[in-house]
């Protein structure tokens, strides 16, 4: 039975009833049979007893409402939310201003246990997010930290290829004058390679003609071997013919012997036949001695005709020999002319290589030239990155700070929200671990 | 005698000279042929100076060496026919007297002749020498008369000697 009467009422109620009693104890009193003088105290103490009965009596139930408020007032204010329905206002039969109080404390708790859901649900979720950002932050900071290492190494690596690339320009430029030397080396080279060949040519001409006339000579050698060899087969007849010769005189004188010896048995007649005989012999000697100066002038021409045949042959020994040589000379002033054409031919190649070598150093100097710019570029534009990187890096670092803040922040929000009990058994709704760091707990229902 | 012609042969330093009418002729032989080499007792000396036989129109002739046999100069080994310088054909005087006959090897040695005419404006001398029968001109040339009757038995008793 809900009534709903006033504090104000029931304290009326209360007091009319003392008054009441106040007013009608001294009645009830007389009606007693009592001793006069007890019975004014008596009354007075009737109506103080009943007047502290009742007051008594509702003081205990105001009060007890109130400590009950003050109690959940209490509990709010250490927050604990976990009364599930508040203050128990079914409970009373008489409802007053109190349980207003109880049903609007009740709201209020119901609609603070709503706000501080809410606000664990949002400080949850702002742990969350700050986490996430935390760690979206940390890897963010670690990429910026790698790039900006990355773009550190790509400045310097930019520094060193400028470097190389200076260098690589310095040697080109090396290279070209080299290549233009070597240019104007091929040059004089093709010239005298030229020279060389026309003097060459002229040497096998005159070679040439050399070994004519030495064939010639040897023709003539030759023959002369030839006239020579018959002079001495003549010469070798002559022993024969001298031999009949002085065969012949022999004979002669042998017959003049016998017929001076045969005139002279005939005595005076044979005189003058003897001496005519005598003559004969005589000549046949003689003829025997020419014969014999004869055969040692034979003999001498036949010694020099054989030196001369040994001469002969000697001199076509080395007249071969020298057409030997000859040739071989000749072979190789032939060879000489194919090579030194060879390399002129070779010089000339070598002359347009060195040129297109010349044009494309040039060409080269050139490219080293705009990569050499390239490259100073990439450095001043890596170092360009490097800043933005840097202050980048430092904008993370702040958003880092930012997001550390956030997640402070959090922390300080739920450990205040957890002061708030929400359910029994709950010891903390964000129950947070070594570190400081908010957890995203389950919550225990 | 030394009225009649004589045919001269020099030997080294000696002249030696033979009647011309003794001689039949001079030949010229190719070779000699040898005698066959009997066993010869102590008694018989070896004909060391009998160069050998030849044939003269159809006659053996026995040849000696005069210089040989006058030891002038050294004796010819068996198995040497002759002078070193000597070759080809040899000349050989032939003496003959009625049926014998006897060859002087003359080999390349000068011959020639000394007229009667001549003869007789030189001395002569008698030698008694083997074989020599006297010694013409003796202060001048000095040519030996050869007894050429006495080497020819002298050859006779070599080649038939027993």
């Amino acid at each position: 039975m809900k009534i709903k009467v006033q504090i104000g009422y029931k304290f009326i109620l209360g007091f009319i009833g003392v008054v009441f009693t106040a007013a009608f104890a001294p009645a009830i009193v007389d009606a007693m049979n009592i001793v006069e003088w007890i019975k004014q105290p008596l009354s007075f103490l009737m109506a103080i007893l009943i007047g502290l009965i009742l007051g008594s009596i509702f003081t205990r139930s105001l009060t007890k409402d109130f400590r009950q408020l003050t109690s959940i007032a209490n509990d709010i204010s250490n927050g604990d939310l976990t009364r599930p329905n508040g203050i128990d206002v079914n409970s009373k039969i008489l409802q007053d201003e109190s349980t207003e109080l109880a049903l609007a404390l009740n709201a209020m708790l119901k609609n603070l246990k709503g706000l501080v859901n809410h606000i664990k649900d949002a400080a949850a979720n702002l742990a969350e997010a700050a986490g996430t950002l935390n760690t979206l932050m940390a890897k963010g900071h670690k990429t910026t930290e790698d790039v900006s290492t990355g773009t550190s190494k790509i400045f310097e690596g930019a520094l060193e290829q400028a470097g190389h690339v200076e260098n690589a320009s310095k040697t080109i430029k090396e290279m070209a004058k080299m290549s233009d030397d070597v240019s104007d080396k091929a040059t004089d080279m093709a010239a005298v390679a030229s020279q060389t060949k026309s003097r060459v040519q002229k040497a096998v001409a005159i070679s040439t003609s050399a070994l004519k006339k030495m064939e010639s000579i040897l023709q003539g050698v030759d023959s002369t071997k030839d006239m020579v060899v018959r002079l001495e087969e003549k010469i070798n007849n002559i022993p024969k013919i001298l031999d009949v010769i002085t065969h012949i005189s022999r004979q002669t004188d042998l017959l003049a012997l016998n017929a001076t010896i045969e005139a002279s048995k005939a005595g005076e007649h044979g005189r003058g036949f003897a001496i005519v005989a005598e003559e004969v012999r005589r000549f046949a000697d003689n003829t025997n001695r020419s014969v014999e100066d004869v055969a040692f002038i034979v003999k001498d021409v036949k010694a020099e005709v054989e030196r001369l045949v040994n001469a002969a042959a000697e001199s076509a020994m080395f007249t071969q020999g020298g057409r030997e040589d000859i040739n071989k000379v000749k072979g190789a002033l032939d060879e000489i002319t194919a090579f030194t054409s060879e390399v002129a031919d070779k010089g000339a190649v070598i002359l347009t290589l060195a040129q297109k070598q010349k044009e494309g150093a040039e060409e080269a100097v050139k490219l080293m030239e705009q990569i050499a710019h390239i490259a100073r570029e990439n450095v001043s534009t890596t170092e360009e990155v490097d800043t933005v990187v840097d202050n980048h890096r430092v904008s993370i670092e702040e958003v880092l700070a930012s997001a550390k803040k956030m997640s402070e922040l959090s922390h300080e929000l739920n450990q205040v929200v957890a002061r708030f009990k929400l359910e029994q058994g709950e010891l903390s709704l964000f129950p947070e671990n070594e570190a400081g760091e908010i957890m995203i707990a389950e919550k225990a229902v | 005698m030394t009225e009649n012609d004589k045919l001269l042969v020099s030997l080294d330093n000696e002249t030696f000279a033979v009647d011309a009418d003794a001689v039949a002729a001079v030949v010229e032989t190719e070779r000699f042929f040898m005698l066959p080499m009997l066993k010869f007792p102590f008694s018989c000396p070896r004909p060391v100076f009998i160069k050998g036989v030849i044939t003269r129109r159809g006659d053996v002739v026995v040849v000696i060496d005069i210089g040989s046999l006058l030891g002038i100069t050294a004796s010819p080994d068996r198995f040497n026919q002759g002078q070193a310088h000597d070759t080809g054909p040899y000349r050989v005087a032939i003496m003959k007297k009625d049926a014998s006959s006897l060859g002087v090897y003359l080999g390349k040695k000068e011959l020639s002749f000394l007229w009667s005419e001549d003869l007789k404006s030189l001395e002569f001398e008698p030698s008694g020498e083997n074989y020599i029968q006297g010694l013409i001109d003796p202060s001048g040339r000095k040519i030996k008369l050869l007894d050429w009757q006495r080497i020819l038995e002298e050859t006779q008793k070599a080649v038939s000697c027993r």
